[in-house]
């Protein structure tokens, strides 16, 4: 089995499990209590309106045509319309994409550069005074749900301090770049704008290390111990007998085969942070995808739910892949295994 | 004489536990949360501040030695709240592994033990579906379409989190299947029933265990997240993730009201998982 | 003592782990003289590993811990060495091949990568910048010395690509690039196949009779030593006990527990199953005081359990440590 024929396995494989989930999500929204459409118009809209919604969700059809209208749209293209914003499904997440994959990609590449910093540092100095800081920190860090982070970090950075702002991606008044990738820190080095990118940088603190806290200590750990395990093995033994500098046996001998866990977990970590999202975009007014899914969830906004869950489904099973293949790549004894089916 | 082996057991186990001393301060930590849930009421210096109680005249105190956390917006000591706020974080825990795991284990262990068969198939893609999204969406999505409280939280967790089991014992099961004393069992005739529960299952018990208690901190994470965006436990009710975010309001002139519920939180879920490490390296190497 | 490369006196190493202190090391004393072949026996576990790994100094301290004695490399003071010395040394003089083959390799990078590393480095310590290009072409000539196919596949490769036998003689390859002085064999080819282990041990022969290389051949096999080496030790529970030229060693073995090893090993000549030697290996917690063998000689007197012996010179080059052998 080689490596094209594994990605075909795990995309098909992928499918199926996305059709599941698509039958899990959409009769989940469409059979739980309470009328939709009526929640979208209000209690004073008149009961014709409502009727008219229901309609034109086809609410009152069996619900396996329901599924099939929406089968048949999405592969047109059409997620359908959110009964909040009024716009199609599709292109409200096209428009707010960007904003929380610009959070979640900045705030995992910070957390796992500083994790393997802190872990690589407290795992060659095992029980030293600094590791024994690491890792105390860590295990505070991994017991703190993103929200308390958020609340405390307002607190304390927002308010007590004033380092940071705590609302929104840009101070208010503040002019937008010219949107290339939607991506704000990118865009506005294009444009040349460094005030904005340093505007844009600094909302981005709070957020992001409220999505991510709890995920960095527990990078760290594994990191930590990844490098302690590696470090008494006869390899590193080998090449220092060698005579190969130390500095080149950590930098080169010792971080390699280290980081391999800890890339698997940062690839999941950027999935699992898209759940994350919901609650620290909330909190921050993030105009992002994960603000616009909890607004849906909490409205009932039927479309926008499916619409969303499904997004966050495929961009987890191609995480997934993703990552699976990088690890693959990174140690060759997984790449043999693979290859062996 | 079996009561010594037991005994002995008890020993070994403990001393390996007791080796970190984090490990015992964990089981200091859940036991005296434990404690004090059960007995809020007489630990509570207010008890009656508990659920339904507005006294204006004290509201938003800052801490004192009358209210060491201080008081909330309507005059409730906010100590004796989260004293009982304990009891819903522990129920949870509770409720949810001991519904969600049962049902996660016996799948994990059919399809292991039928591996390579259309059982094993269609159990494993179920449990695909519900882990194909991040477990905060699932578990979003289910609450936010009923009622809000704090039955249908654990009921949204539960929902989602039985899978993990599932593919944990699966993978124990399919390597344990092919040990020789579970073809001795088969080639003597031994009823399904009886290598599932009676050969297999005891050999992973160790690991459902040692998952069961790191799950309990996470299980109180997502819980506490739920109740603080308004899906759990509703007001006037202490669950400690609803004060959060009733606190919220406040900050940052009465930062206690959030903060000291915040606090504990955190302090649950950190007894909670140093305990779990310690149980794990306890089980570790048996 | 200028003649000799290596030279071990009176090296006591203890190792501090949970249970308490391991007196492993008890007083090594042992030579190897320039181009000489040495070969060191001795039971698993009786220490052969720890002494050879304080000669390039590699041994994890802690929980290693050197109390006391000294051991010369080409005359100077190993133990006391700085950092800088130690590395030139593994550079240049002296470099071991590692027992199991699998786990001295790191997994994660090409085989050419680390040989090419340790050829850099080599050269550096040997004052010569060598550029990529001929650190390519050192790397596919030693790969053919070690009898390697297609050499540049090889390099291409990583460790778990190839075989229990190509590891060894990777292993084997990266001492050879890394010094040219002494190099140290730690029971080559014992994990593998016997036949495997012929192949290595041949050619290990025949690299280091081409080069008049010092060498020290560790093994608890006696048949694969005796071909090889011009001398032997032999080692029990962490000290010296017997030393000669080969022949002399195997046709007139003088320590006891040589001569019970000796006749431990069965004959396909016949003579039935041979006994093995009664009692065990010492408890190197609380050892046997005096000479540590003595709980199991059949020849044990009181002296022997108050002092150990020390070498007694028996003949042309032949040593002994035993009261038999010399009065106290």
């Amino acid at each position: 089995m080689n490596i094209k024929k594994y990605v075909a396995y795990r995309l098909l494989s992928s499918f199926f499990v996305l059709f599941g989930l698509s039958l899990l999500i959409f009769s989940l929204s469409r059979l739980v209590p309470g009328d939709p459409a009526r929640l979208a118009l209000g209690p004073m809209a008149p009961q014709w309106a409502v009727d008219k919604l229901r309609a034109q969700l086809h609410l009152d059809e069996p619900i396996y045509i329901q599924y099939i209208y929406w089968v048949t749209n999405v592969f047109r293209g059409n997620l359908g319309q959110s009964l909040v914003t009024r716009r199609g499904v599709f292109s409200d997440i096209v428009e707010f994409f960007p904003a929380t994959f610009e959070l979640v990609i900045f705030s995992v590449i910070l957390s796992t550069s500083l994790a393997i910093l802190l872990g690589v540092t407290s795992g060659k100095y095992a029980n030293s005074l600094w590791d024994n800081i690491v890792r105390i920190t860590s295990y505070v860090g991994i017991a703190i749900p993103s929200f308390v982070w958020a609340i405390m970090s307002v607190f304390i950075f927002g308010y007590l301090l004033r380092w940071f702002p705590t609302l929104g991606r840009l101070s208010s008044g503040a002019l937008m770049p010219p949107k290339v990738t939607g991506l704000l820190l990118i865009d506005s080095l294009i444009a040349g704008k460094l005030d904005v990118f340093r505007d844009a940088f600094y909302h981005m603190i709070l957020p992001g290390t409220s999505l991510v806290i709890s995920r960095l200590a527990q990078e760290a750990r594994i990191t930590r111990a990844s490098v302690v395990e590696n470090l008494h093995k006869d390899y590193i033994m080998a090449a220092r007998s060698f005579g190969i500098p130390e500095r080149t046996i950590t930098l080169k001998y010792l971080l390699k085969p280290s980081l391999i866990p800890t890339v698997a977990v940062m690839g999941m970590d950027i999935a699992g942070s898209m759940g994350g999202s919901f609650i620290v975009e909330t909190i921050f007014n993030w105009p992002g995808l994960g603000r616009y899914g909890m607004s849906a969830m909490l409205s009932n906004d039927i479309n926008a739910i499916v619409g969303v869950v499904m997004l966050i489904g495929v961009f987890f099973a191609f995480m997934n892949i993703l990552v699976d293949l990088i690890t693959a790549y990174l140690d060759p004894r997984i790449m043999m295994k693979l290859r062996s089916g | 004489m079996n009561t010594e082996l037991m005994k002995e057991r008890w020993k070994r186990n403990w001393y390996k536990f007791s080796a970190n001393p984090l490990s015992i301060l964990g089981l200091a930590v859940v036991l005296a949360i434990i404690l004090i849930a059960i007995f809020a009421d007489f630990f509570a210096p207010y008890p009656e501040h508990a659920f339904v109680f507005v006294d204006f005249k004290n509201a938003k105190k800052p801490p004192s030695w009358q209210n060491l956390c201080g008081t909330d917006m309507a005059g409730r000591d906010i100590l004796s709240r989260i004293f009982f706020g304990f009891r819903y974080s522990l129920v949870m825990a509770v409720s949810v592994l001991s519904v969600a795991t049962p049902p996660g284990v016996l799948l994990g262990l059919i399809a292991g033990y039928m591996r390579d068969t259309w059982v094993d198939t269609i159990v494993m893609r179920v449990a695909d579906v519900f882990l194909s999204v991040p477990s905060m969406v699932l578990a979003l999505a289910v609450c936010s379409m009923l009622e809000p409280t704090l039955y249908n939280a654990m009921l949204a967790v539960t929902v989602m989190w039985w899978p993990w089991y599932t593919r944990l014992v699966y993978g124990a099961a399919s390597s344990i299947k092919n040990e020789y004393f579970v073809q001795a069992a088969e080639v003597t005739g031994a009823s399904t029933f009886h290598i599932l529960f009676g050969e297999i299952f005891p050999n992973c018990l160790s690991t459902i265990f040692t998952k069961m208690t790191l799950d309990v901190g996470w299980v109180i994470l997502i819980g506490s997240t739920l109740s603080f965006v308004g899906l759990g436990a509703q007001p006037p009710t202490p669950d400690l993730g609803t004060m959060v975010s009733d606190g919220s309001k406040y900050i940052p002139a009465q930062w206690w009201i959030s903060l000291f519920p915040a606090l504990f939180i955190v302090i649950i879920i950190l007894g909670f998982n140093l305990l779990g490490d310690g149980v794990r390296d306890m089980l570790a190497g048996d | 003592m200028s003649e000799n490369i290596v030279d071990i006196r009176d090296l006591y190493v203890n190792f501090n782990i949970y249970e308490g202190v391991t007196r492993v090391l008890n007083g090594v004393n042992f030579r190897v003289a320039k181009g000489e072949k040495v070969g060191l026996i001795g039971e698993a576990g009786c220490g052969k590993t720890t002494t050879v790994k304080s000669i390039m100094n590699i041994l994890q301290i802690p929980p290693a811990e050197i109390v006391g004695g000294e051991i010369y490399l080409e005359g100077l003071d190993v133990l006391k060495m700085g950092q800088r010395d130690l590395q030139m040394m593994r550079r240049k003089t002296v470099s071991m091949i590692f027992q199991d083959p699998t786990s001295a390799l790191n997994p994660v990078f090409k085989v050419g990568d680390q040989i090419g590393d340790i050829i850099n480095y080599n050269q550096l310590a040997l004052g010569n910048k060598i550029s990529k290009q001929e650190i390519h072409e050192k790397t596919v000539q030693v790969l053919k010395e070690v009898q390697m196919p297609d050499p540049e596949r090889i390099m291409n490769s990583y460790p778990i690509q190839l075989s229990g036998g190509m590891r060894q003689r990777i292993c084997i390859a990266m001492a050879l690039v890394s010094a040219t002085n002494l190099l140290i064999a730690d029971e080559p080819g014992t994990n593998l196949d016997v036949t495997i282990q012929d192949q290595v041990l041949r050619l290990l022969g025949d690299l280091v009779r081409d080069r008049g290389t010092s060498i020290i051949l560790i093994s608890h096999a006696l048949g694969a030593v005796k071909g090889l080496v011009d001398r032997v030790y032999v080692m029990y529970a962490g000290s010296m006990v017997e030393a000669a030229k080969t022949e002399d060693l195997f046709s007139d073995p003088l320590h006891p527990y040589t001569k019970a090893l000796f006749e431990a090993v069965p004959k396909l000549t016949g003579g039935g199953i041979p006994m093995g030697i009664s009692g065990r290996i010492p408890n190197y917690l609380s050892p046997p005081t005096g000479c540590r063998f003595n709980p199991r000689c059949p020849h044990a007197k009181p002296e022997c359990r108050e002092k150990s012996p020390p070498f007694y010179q028996v003949g042309d080059g032949h040593e002994v440590a035993c009261y038999l052998y010399g009065g106290q």
